[in-house]
């Protein structure tokens, strides 16, 4: 007979709390989403903060994984007590001081504007103050208003609706552990097929840049691009097919792009004499287009129409690679 | 001396030298390769003594060096994928009207053996000789765009393929307002190499007009510290900073307008109609 005994304001207050735990939650949730997709880059963002001093970087990225995933769901379940509510503030502080101390280091110049701020993953191009303004207004009000018309008396711990939240953080736990082996590339980064090149860009204002700036030549006609680690020996491995493909000249042109130091660049095309284009490519504008290298796409008239997880079927794109391929390592 | 005449006295010496028969080396070239263009990236040494003429030039296709210097007894082939470094027949060396050269079929004269690749250097040897290809230093400092050009090939090469709006540039002939630009560029930088030329093309478009160009090079390492850099606030390279005569700064051409710094200068330099 709840209904009987609250005032129209404290059912407001009440209404209040719970949209605003729905929305912190969902918030939560959606951002653990983007991380358990592609837990790497989330730790290789901890690893960037400084902050696996204690803990391994990727142990600590699935840990934080399920602490958003339980205060998420928990929130979405209306479990608005104390023991739920104290750590999701203490949650969202924590973000808004990691976002705040980025767009602190980028107004002083520390910190360049394409920054990666990790919160959504590399679904989300943000920049530290994007990230900053965007966490504050997104998290803070949801989180005073989730503070509202708390029902006093109620139950310390909903069991079923905790069951649920430990069930559901297991799984999104399990869920990151494994998505590394799943074909979710396209779902995890911003390189998909449909996306115009002159879309991914990273940077703010005067430092933004486009992939179609840093590679003009793929705006028209048909190419292949590899995204690689010139300093993986199983990349290095595949120089030889690389090689034929590009030789044999009958595919899509290939470039190689890197994100690898100018000296990068130059060990690898003196010690294994690539015969395709190598092109460095800033890694705010790289990093968000894979989860794992290398990773291959095909541009046609500026769009990207095909994604490969690693190289591509070079024998699908050119005939005669296969055959020159088995030439060479038969000679 | 003309140098192609010089050239071929090289060629006739060096087969002398080498013996009468071309040697083939382990690595059979089948057909010429077409696609060497010549490359800013290295400087030529001789037994430790520079050699600024030394042309040299990459083959993407073959993953190869060609060599062009009368330091040395003949043309030299660096193939990279087989390690190799090989004297070459001038006679086989071909250039072309635009500036590329190809390597005719069978061009090869004498293996030379392998090369070194140690703290950023290629070392090998000929007659004697310790050679050394060296990743050119950066260019420093204020410079005028012909600096640039006669220190890239690749800038010339990229401007060629950019054509400015010509209506545009028309425009800012007649009606841009005096102005000082200068581009901060880094010599080291692959989006500075892709688009710097293009503001080349523009300067050339607007020839005769107020406005003047110049290009500051900046360093890879400590770019935002270097002391003009800093007074400016340059953090990324290119970035073109547009000046009044008084000194004043009107504008920037940042980022994407470096697609087409024209329409970014004349934003900034061509007063728009006054409203009705």
């Amino acid at each position: 007979m709840e209904s009987l005994t609250i005032s129209p304001g404290q059912r407001a207050l009440r209404f209040a709390g719970l949209a605003g735990a729905f929305v912190l939650g969902a918030v939560l949730l959606l951002a653990a989403y983007a991380k358990a997709i592609d837990p790497s880059a989330f730790a290789e963002q901890i690893h960037g903060d400084g902050l696996d001093r204690f803990l391994s970087a990727p142990l600590l990225a699935l840990f934080a994984i399920g602490v958003e995933v339980l205060l998420g769901s928990l929130l979405v379940l209306e479990v608005r007590r104390l023991w739920v509510l104290v750590p999701a503030a203490a949650l969202v502080a924590f973000f808004l001081l990691l976002t705040g101390r980025a767009y602190w280091q980028f107004v002083h110049g520390t910190l360049p504007a394409d920054a990666n701020c990790g919160c959504f993953g590399n679904l989300i191009e943000r920049t530290p103050a994007q990230a900053f303004w965007q966490d504050a207004a997104l998290l803070v009000p949801a989180l005073v208003l989730s503070f509202f018309g708390r029902v006093r008396g109620a139950s310390r711990f909903p069991v079923a609706r905790s069951v649920l939240a430990a069930a559901l953080t297991t799984a999104a736990v399990a869920f990151a552990r494994v998505a590394p082996t799943l074909p979710l590339d396209d779902l995890a980064t911003r390189l998909k097929s449909g996306v115009a090149i002159n879309e991914i860009c990273a940077g703010a204002k005067a430092d933004r840049v486009c992939f179609g700036s840093v590679l003009p030549e793929i705006e028209q006609g048909r190419h292949l691009l590899v995204l690689a680690d010139l300093t993986a020996p199983a990349f290095i491995a595949e120089v030889d097919t690389l090689n034929a493909y590009a030789q044999g000249g009958r595919g899509p042109k290939l470039w190689v792009l890197s994100g690898g130091t100018a000296e990068v660049t130059r060990a690898f095309f003196w010690k294994n004499g690539p015969a395709f284009e190598i092109r460095e490519v800033p890694q705010a504008l790289l990093r968000p287009l894979y989860r794992k290298l290398p990773r291959a796409f095909l541009v046609e008239s500026g769009r990207v129409t095909r994604t490969w997880s690693g190289l591509p079927p070079f024998d699908e794109l050119g005939e005669a690679v296969r055959l020159a391929v088995a030439e060479k390592g038969s000679s | 001396m003309n140098p192609s005449r010089a050239r071929t006295r090289v060629s006739i010496l060096a087969t002398l030298v080498l013996g009468l028969a071309p040697v083939h080396s382990s690595w059979a070239q089948e057909g010429p390769i077409s696609d060497f263009q010549a490359s800013g990236e290295y400087l030529l040494e001789v037994d430790g003594k520079a050699v600024p003429k030394a042309e040299i030039f990459q083959s993407t296709y073959a993953s190869a060096f060609l060599i062009l210097t009368s330091e040395l007894p003949a043309p030299v082939r660096i193939n990279v994928r087989a390690q190799t470094v090989e004297a070459v027949n001038l006679m086989k060396v071909a250039k072309q009207p635009d500036g590329a050269v190809t390597l005719l079929p069978d061009s090869t004269l004498q293996p030379l053996g392998t090369f070194q690749f140690a703290d950023e250097n290629v070392v090998f040897a000929f007659s004697g000789k310790t050679c050394k290809l060296k990743p050119r230093p950066a260019l420093l400092g204020l410079h005028v765009a012909a600096d640039l050009k006669g220190y890239k090939p690749e800038y010339l090469r990229n401007e060629a393929r950019y054509t400015a709006d010509a209506a545009v540039l028309q425009v800012l002939k007649t009606q841009a307002k005096p102005a000082r630009v200068r581009v901060f560029f880094g010599s080291w930088c692959p989006h500075c190499t892709a688009f710097v030329p293009n503001i080349f093309k523009v300067e050339d478009g607007i020839q005769g007009s107020a406005v003047r160009f110049e290009y500051y090079g900046l360093p890879r390492e400590g770019m935002a510290a270097e002391p003009e850099a800093r007074k400016l606030n340059i953090n990324s390279v290119p970035t073109g900073v547009v000046f009044d005569p008084t000194g004043k700064e009107i504008g920037r051409i940042t980022g994407e307008d470096w697609r087409k710094p024209e329409d970014r200068l004349r934003a900034l330099l061509v007063a728009s109609p006054a409203p009705k």
